[in-house]
């Protein structure tokens, strides 16, 4: 059985080799799948620095589009449409995800490389981002046997995120 | 034991709910700890199944009340 996120992992591959893309990593449900069960999704989430990323944040996703749909990609809203998957491309927006992409881990699924969030990351992006899929899929990674807690506590206290999890504790006290 | 053989034969069944409970978290743990390619093909079936229920929903619009 074929698994056309392969062909995403290839072509993100594909994009960092010709320097589209300076550093990426995959983020959101799609990497959560890889520490623990999978939960349903719509799209991939791409985390990634530009080449030429200007200091002020502002950029233009245009050189990435250009270079997917000549791939043969389809733009689809904020989506690129890469084998039937919606991409959406992400920035670094904060330390924590620039982190989250500097400490990415490699993967290989079935023989293609592909660079993941560590999932102490993916929690801690998850707890500052706070939408209810992202507390859910914090529970889910607290719970996974191969988390490494300390490092997840490291982030929280170095990246301010004392107040949102000690919400996040007293939310869920009795199941925790 | 809640089983559905318990059940099918009529036998008593008592409930609880931390059994059901650990149970639970193990069939999650066990669904966690599989290959991950096979991981990404079980996302990608809910993905197709989310999408033919999406595609069958009767837009709120076709539903005309009772007269």
């Amino acid at each position: 059985m074929t698994l056309a996120l392969k062909d995403v992992f290839r072509g993100l591959e594909a994009a960092r080799r010709d320097g589209v893309i300076d550093r990426y990593a995959i983020g959101g449900a799609v990497a959560a799948t890889f520490y623990v069960e999978p939960s349903a999704t719509e799209d991939v989430d791409v985390f990634a620095t530009f080449r030429g990323q200007p200091a002020s944040g502002l950029l233009t996703l245009e050189p990435i589009y250009r270079y997917f749909v000549a791939q043969g990609a389809r733009i689809e809203g904020e989506h690129l449409v890469i084998a039937d998957w919606p991409v959406q491309f992400l920035p670094a927006t904060t330390p924590l995800v620039d982190q989250a992409l500097e400490e990415a881990l490699r993967f290989e699924v079935e023989g293609q490389p592909v660079s993941v969030f560590a999932q102490e990351h993916l929690a801690a992006i998850a707890l500052e981002t706070g939408r209810l899929k992202d507390k859910v899929r914090l529970a889910q990674l607290l719970q996974s046997a191969t988390f490494n807690r300390a490092r997840f506590d490291d982030l929280v206290n170095r990246h301010h995120l004392e107040d949102k999890w000690s919400r996040w504790t007293t939310l869920l006290k009795d199941e925790t | 034991m809640v089983t559905l053989d318990n059940v099918a034969q009529g036998r008593d069944v008592k409930f609880s709910l931390p059994e059901a409970l650990r149970i639970k978290q193990e069939a999650r743990a066990s669904r966690a700890a599989k290959p991950i390619a096979e991981k990404l093909r079980t996302l990608e079936r809910l993905r197709e199944r989310a999408r033919t229920i999406k595609a069958a929903r009767v837009p709120a619009s076709a539903i005309r009340p009772p007269k």
